[in-house]
This record gives C-alpha cells, sequence and structure tokens, in this order.
C-alpha cells in the first residue's frame, strides 16, 4: 500500500475516461464511455433514473464492480493496476454511504461506527470490546455528530431507516476518507427524514472538507448545496454543468418537471 | 477537525441477561466439553498420538488388494439392490398408514392414534438396532438389511406423508365433495395430486439417506458391502479393506449425484416453461415406470418375497414377544455409565466438529468464501468426507485406535466436515450480503468482514447448528457401540446377542428418553437464541 499515491490538490481527485460496463458477457450496457473529472472540495450531484448507471458508476469508482473497458483514477492511482491489498488501501480512502445502508443489523450503532476504522486496524474485531477505549470514545463523538450518541448501546436493526443512515454515515466519517460516494443515500426514507438526512450529510462533508460524488433520483433534494450536476440516462452523460452556469431550460427540465426527465 | 466533546458518555456496552446469554453458554459448553474429554479419557496427547495410529493403518493398509472384486462387485450390486427394495417398501407402507395417520383423511381418531404410534415406533429405534434385531429373527442376509430400513424408512416417510396430507387446501376437497364424489374420488382427485409431488420428493431424500445406512448395516449381519467389510477386517485383511472403504465411497458418492440430477430434473424442473414442462412430463412418465420395474427387480434379487415378509413378521412378533416386561434392573450401573458415555461422545465431538466445519463452511459460502476455487475446494472436500459415513469412520477408528468412546469421537468430530459444514455453509449462503459488503466498502480485509460482518450477523445460525448437530449427535452416539466405538450400543447389542430382549426394550426405553430430553433442550435453547 505504500506504493499508492497521495492525493494531489492541483489534480483532479477522481478522474473517469471512457468508462464501459457491461454485464452478461455484454447483453447488458450499463455505462457506456463515460468520461468526468471530478476536482478536490467539490460536490457533484449525479442525476438519473434507476437503471441510467449511477450506482454502476460508483461501484467502479472504489473497485466494488470491475469495469468492462476504460480507465478509473482515483487520487492519481489507475485502479485497474491496483493489487487487491492495494485496493483495499484505497476504498479506506474513499467513504461510501449506501441506498440501503449497509449496517451489520445485529451489531450496537456503536460498533457500526467503529467498524469504519478497520481499514486502519489489524486483525479481524468481533463486538465493541474489541476496540480499544480510545477508539470507543472517539466513535462516540461520530454518533453524537449525528445525534444519536443515546442510541450508541442499542442494535442497529432496532432503529428507524433515518436513524440507521445516520449511523451508516457516522461510520463513513469515522473512517477518515479523503472522497465520498453517495449511492441514492436517502431514496429508502421518508420525505421528511430524507431531507434531514441529506442535510446532515452534506452539512457534515462541508465541515471535514470532503469532496462528494452523490447520486440521486429527486434532483429538487439538490438545491442549494450542490457545485454541479452530471445526468446520466442509459449508461451516457447527457449533462454536465455547474449549477450556477445551468441554463433556465435545464433547470427547469432538471429541477421542474421530472417525469418527462432530459436528466432522466 | 473540531469535535463536540461527548462528555462523560459511558464507552463500555451496559451489562444485560440478554447480552451475557452467549458468554455463559460459551463458558457452559468449554466446561462440559473439558468434562466429556476426561470422561471419555481423550487426552490431547492421545489425539496426537492417533494421527501415528491412521498412519500405520494406512500403511497396513496400502496398496490395496482386490483379488476378491467380483464378490465385491456383487455385494455393492445386492447393497444397491437393499437401497432400492427398501425404499420402495418403505413408501408403500407408509401411504396406506399415512392417510389414516392424517387427521383429515383417517377413518377415526383411535385409527389416527395407533397409526400415528406406529410411525413414531418404527423411528424411535435406529436402523442398525432394527437390523441387529432382525438378523436375530430371521437370520443373516440381505432381507434383514431390507426390512430393517424399510421399517426406518416407513419411520421417516409415514411421519412426513401424513403431515403433508394435514397441509392441503381443503377447498378442493369441499368443492369435490359437493358434486357427491366418494371418500376415495376425494382422496384421489383433491388430495393425491397436491401431496404427491412432496412425497416423491421425499422419497428420493430418503433414498439417499438409505444409501448411506445401506454400506454399514452388513456390518452387523444384514448384507451388502458391510458384510464383505466387516469379513475382512475379520481376518486383519487390512489391504482389502482398503479396497471395500473406497468402493462404499465411491457408491455413496456416485448415488448422492445421481440423485441431487434426478432431482433438478424432474422436481425442479417441473415448473418450467410450457415445452420444458411437456417434455419433463415425459419424463415422469420414464422415471415412474423406470422405478417400478427398479423395485421389483431388486425385490427379487435381495430375496424379498410374500413368504419372507411373513417370516419378518412372525419372528419379530416372537422377538417383541420376549421384550415384555422390559428389564431395568440387570446392570443398571453399567447402563447408565454407558448412557453418560454416548453424551460425552456426543458432546466432544461437536464442540471438535463445529471447530473444524466452521471454517470450511466459512470458505465453501459463496458469500463469505475469499474465492470461487476456494469454495469450490472446500464444497469438494465435504462431498468427499461425505462419501465415507460416520458408522464407516468409527469402523476405520475402531480399527486404527483400538474399541472405546475414543474412536466414536473421532469418527463423529470428522463426520462433522460434511454434515455440520454443509449446513454451516448453506445457512451462511442465506445471510445478507450488505453488512459484508458495507465492511468492504471501509476497506476491511477478508478476516475483518468475516468476523465483524459474518460472524457477527450469523451467530445465532451457527448457535443454533451447534445445538442441532448435538441433538443429531446424540442419536448417533447411541449406536457406535455397535462396531466398538464406545456408549450405550455396545450393551445394546450385547443383549441382542445373549437374546436377552427384556433388556434390550429396558435400554431402548432409556435412550428414547434421553434422545426426547436433548430434543427438547435442543428447541428451548434454539427458541432462546435464534
Amino acid at each position: 500500500m505504500e506504493t499508492l499515491l497521495p492525493a494531489d490538490p492541483a489534480q483532479p481527485i477522481l478522474s473517469v475516461r471512457n468508462l464501459i460496463k457491461e454485464f452478461d458477457r455484454g447483453a447488458v450496457a450499463a455505462l457506456r464511455d463515460v468520461s468526468f473529472d471530478v476536482v478536490p472540495g467539490s460536490v457533484t450531484v449525479l442525476v438519473g433514473r434507476s437503471g441510467a448507471g449511477k450506482t454502476t458508476l460508483l461501484r467502479c469508482i472504489n473497485g466494488l464492480e470491475k469495469p468492462t473497458g476504460g480507465t478509473v483514477t482515483v487520487f492519481g492511482n489507475d485502479l485497474d493496476t491496483l493489487s487487491s491489498s492495494e485496493l483495499r488501501a484505497l476504498r479506506r480512502r474513499i467513504g461510501f454511504v449506501f441506498q440501503g445502508f449497509n449496517l451489520v443489523g445485529r451489531a450496537t450503532a456503536l460498533e457500526n461506527v467503529l467498524s469504519g476504522a478497520l481499514g486502519r486496524l489489524r486483525g479481524p474485531r468481533y463486538g465493541v470490546m474489541s476496540y480499544g477505549a480510545d477508539l470507543r470514545k472517539e466513535a462516540i463523538q461520530y454518533l453524537d455528530r449525528v445525534g444519536l450518541a443515546d442510541k450508541a448501546f442499542q442494535r442497529a436493526d432496532t432503529l428507524s431507516g433515518g436513524q440507521q443512515q445516520r449511523v451508516a454515515i457516522a461510520r463513513m466519517l469515522f473512517q477518515k476518507p479523503e472522497l465520498v460516494l453517495a449511492d441514492e443515500p436517502v431514496a429508502s426514507l421518508d420525505p421528511e427524514s430524507a431531507r434531514q438526512v441529506l442535510t446532515l450529510f452534506i452539512e457534515l462533508c462541508h465541515e471535514e472538507g470532503l469532496t462528494v460524488l452523490c447520486s440521486l433520483h429527486q434532483v429538487g433534494l439538490a438545491t442549494g448545496w450542490a457545485d454541479r450536476i452530471i445526468g446520466l440516462k442509459d449508461g451516457r452523460i447527457v449533462l454536465d454543468r455547474a449549477v450556477s452556469e445551468l441554463g433556465a431550460d435545464e433547470a427547469r427540465l432538471v429541477y421542474g418537471n421530472e417525469s418527462t426527465g432530459v436528466a432522466g | 477537525m473540531s469535535l463536540p466533546v461527548a462528555g462523560d458518555r459511558p464507552v463500555r456496552p451496559p451489562v444485560t441477561w440478554r447480552s451475557l446469554q452467549l458468554p455463559l453458554l460459551s463458558l457452559a459448553v468449554l466446561a462440559l466439553f473439558v468434562i466429556a474429554l476426561v470422561q471419555t479419557d481423550s487426552s490431547p496427547a492421545r489425539f496426537v498420538g492417533s494421527l501415528d495410529d491412521l498412519a500405520n493403518l494406512f500403511a497396513r493398509m496400502w496398496p490395496p488388494v482386490a483379488t476378491e472384486w467380483p464378490r465385491y462387485l456383487e455385494a455393492t450390486w445386492i447393497t444397491g439392490g437393499m437401497v432400492v427394495a427398501a425404499t420402495g417398501l418403505g413408501f408403500l407402507i407408509s401411504v396406506p398408514v399415512a392417510i389414516l395417520a392424517a387427521r383429515n383423511t383417517t377413518l377415526h381418531p383411535v385409527v389416527h392414534a395407533v397409526a400415528r404410534g406406529l410411525v413414531a415406533l418404527a423411528r424411535a429405534i435406529p436402523s442398525i438396532v432394527w437390523a441387529l434385531l432382525l438378523v436375530r429373527a430371521i437370520g443373516i442376509g440381505p432381507v434383514a438389511g431390507v426390512f430393517a430400513m424399510t421399517l426406518s424408512s416407513f419411520g421417516m416417510l409415514g411421519k412426513l406423508f401424513a403431515d403433508a396430507i394435514e397441509e392441503v387446501d381443503p377447498k378442493p376437497l369441499d368443492a369435490l365433495t359437493a358434486t357427491g364424489a366418494s371418500r376415495i374420488q376425494v382422496f384421489v382427485g383433491g388430495v393425491l395430486p397436491q401431496v404427491l409431488a412432496t412425497w416423491l420428493s421425499l422419497s428420493l431424500f430418503r433414498l439417499d439417506i438409505n444409501v448411506r445406512r445401506s454400506v454399514i448395516l452388513g456390518f452387523v449381519g444384514a448384507g451388502g458391502i458391510g458384510f464383505e467389510l466387516q469379513r475382512v477386517l475379520g481376518q486383519l485383511a487390512y489391504q482389502r479393506a482398503f479396497t471395500i472403504v473406497a468402493i462404499i465411497f465411491v457408491f455413496v458418492i456416485a448415488l448422492e449425484r445421481l440423485s441431487a440430477w434426478v432431482r433438478s430434473t424432474l422436481i425442479d424442473g417441473s415448473v418450467e416453461s410450457n415445452g420444458r414442462a411437456r417434455r419433463s412430463t415425459t419424463m415422469k412418465a420414464v422415471a415412474v415406470s423406470v422405478a417400478t420395474v427398479g423395485f421389483v427387480a431388486a425385490s427379487l434379487a435381495v430375496g424379498i418375497t410374500p413368504a419372507s415378509i411373513g417370516d419378518a413378521v412372525s419372528g419379530m412378533a416372537r422377538v417383541a414377544g420376549r421384550m415384555l416386561p422390559p428389564d431395568f434392573a440387570t446392570n443398571w450401573e453399567g447402563i447408565l455409565s454407558a448412557m453418560l458415555e454416548t453424551v460425552w461422545i456426543a458432546l466432544a465431538a461437536t464442540v471438535m466438529g463445529m471447530a473444524i466445519a466452521l471454517p470450511i463452511a466459512l470458505l465453501a459460502a459463496r458469500n463469505t468464501s475469499p474465492g470461487p476455487w476456494v469454495s469450490f475446494l472446500a464444497r469438494a472436500v465435504m462431498v468427499l468426507q461425505r462419501g465415507v459415513p460416520e458408522l464407516v469412520l468409527a469402523v476405520v477408528f475402531v480399527v486404527a485406535v483400538g474399541l472405546g468412546p475414543f474412536a466414536g469421537i473421532l469418527a463423529l468430530t470428522v463426520g462433522a466436515i460434511g454434515f455440520t459444514g454443509k449446513l454451516l455453509a448453506d445457512g451462511l449462503e442465506t445471510l445478507p450480503e450488505a453488512p459484508v459488503v458495507g465492511l468492504a466498502s471501509v476497506g476491511a480485509t477478508w478476516s475483518q468482514r468475516t468476523a465483524g460482518a459474518v460472524l457477527r450477523q450469523g451467530m445465532p445460525l451457527i448457535v443454533g447448528t451447534g445445538v442441532y448437530t448435538l441433538d443429531v449427535y446424540v442419536r448417533a452416539a447411541t449406536v457406535l457401540g455397535v462396531v466398538g466405538a464406545g456408549g450405550i450400543g455396545g450393551i445394546l447389542n450385547s443383549t441382542i446377542q445373549s437374546h436377552t430382549y427384556d433388556r434390550t426394550l429396558a435400554i431402548c426405553l432409556i435412550v428414547f428418553a434421553l434422545i426426547y430430553g436433548f430434543e427438547r433442550m435442543a428447541g428451548w435453547v434454539r427458541k432462546r437464541l435464534v
């Protein structure tokens, strides 16, 4: 993992070039020739209907999925050239927030947050007490930041959806990443908690100065905090604009009538 | 980075009764495990020494000698015939009894109770004990083995067939009754179509079990390849024994694969699209004809005739008459200590078996394995282990390390690779994948993902499988003694050999009580923890 390059602030933190991903030996094309860069400190929103390729794109970026063609370069490292241990070291620096939270349901909220540190720890852990007292203290503070310190010793699967996603966000922050990927982080939540959790997520990422690439299918939720919008349709980029340069028509199409969905 | 101070919040989980359950259970099991090892004289040094013993035995077995191969081939052929005949007979007896035993098709509540009681009796006695009794009642030979497996098959199929009838949808039956159909017409037109597929699937499953049982029955004189194994071991002809064990191995694995193939083409394939379904109807007709012809041919080949059935019934009636009243008094201290030994064997083998089976299962399960090749190899190890049924293993270990419970512990421990390992691996594959992906995304290693997500999520499954293994192993340990591998089976066998059937019955009753007690305890623990 020593061979991994550190992030260069002058360079894009993430660079995707001509990315192609096919499933079932080419029968299904999820991504067709996708290219874009993400600069450090920016917040990019990926919009598109389900099936547009957002999840596949995000999974390719942290190496959970292997591309069929093209390159993904993160912090200047070409993913294709990394060994499996280098890939693990890279994932340590990429936080991932899942639509389904992906918590360990039988473990407590605190243990789930603690597991965010696994990438910098050696050896397997089982149970809260298998982590040192310092780590436990720190993890509680992260739970506090998402407003769930009082739920520390509650089993994760007994929490509400919004609470579970907040635990997952605390785990991601505890991982201390440089780049955050979020795949429809609030799609499984009711509208009220969706707005709350998304606001909290963005606030915390801003506080930590993290670069964010977040997919959403409800574009309205991105208003006010996104720097840039990338629209994906049938595995291709159909829109790529800074929010400030977004034309009125495009804005209406993106923010307004979602059912016609240019971005869809 | 400035963090808000969390104050002096506790960083230790609160101690609750729930949080103590697993540690307390582990502690209790560990303590009992140590006692079991001490009581069965299984010191760590002995385990190390047993490796030498096994190596010595293999040295004496190598190279295998197959000069008597026509004999072995015939015995294997007979064993196959025994399996087919016994499964077929078991099916034929189970159908009418199950109809009488099912609450919704029985003639009278008393008939229902009697039928259920008969089935329970057949199930309560292990097939090898049936074989011992039948060999005494009608003499040495494959016929005794066929009837022993028939009774055990009846014990299982009779119950499950009746359960299937009780679970049918009553609405079509009401409709048929309303049109004025007779009871038999209602059964054939309403019940049978609903249960037939289940019955056939269960019978195929029983065929698998009978394959594994058949190879050892000959060891007590009930014919087939097991009889050859016992003969050559009696002559200390270990190189021949090797050949026979290899034949058993191939026989069991080949038939297991064959039945898996039949299951996937006939039973799972029946819910395909139209074209496929038609083809599978033809295949079903062919399969039923093949099964019928095979059953008749097998029965004739192993000597099942109306006369032999009559002999068996009258012979068993004679034996049963001499069982009453049960004699609990003679040698009760010996029986008590043998019962305890049975429990210690089961406990020690369960703990050690779990310790071996769990890592193999983690490597084998698709979603927890480090890679597809590792998974394939681990699955192969399990399948290959299952090729040597546990009583055959017990025979081999008795030869290697001597008579007594230690051989039984080794046999059941190795048997857990195929049995418990498969249960665990199949169970692990049903666990949700999301938590594992979640840990992968933070950069966790395989061992970290396995401990933090798989074992964390799978603990109820693992504890449940361990308790189930103990339950099954208490049953298995009661018959190990028949081949000299410790426990109550040794005394049971000697009472049958000496025709003191009143003592046999007493021991059987005590064994039922033990098995029933463990079954209840297993159910209770699983309900509490899972």
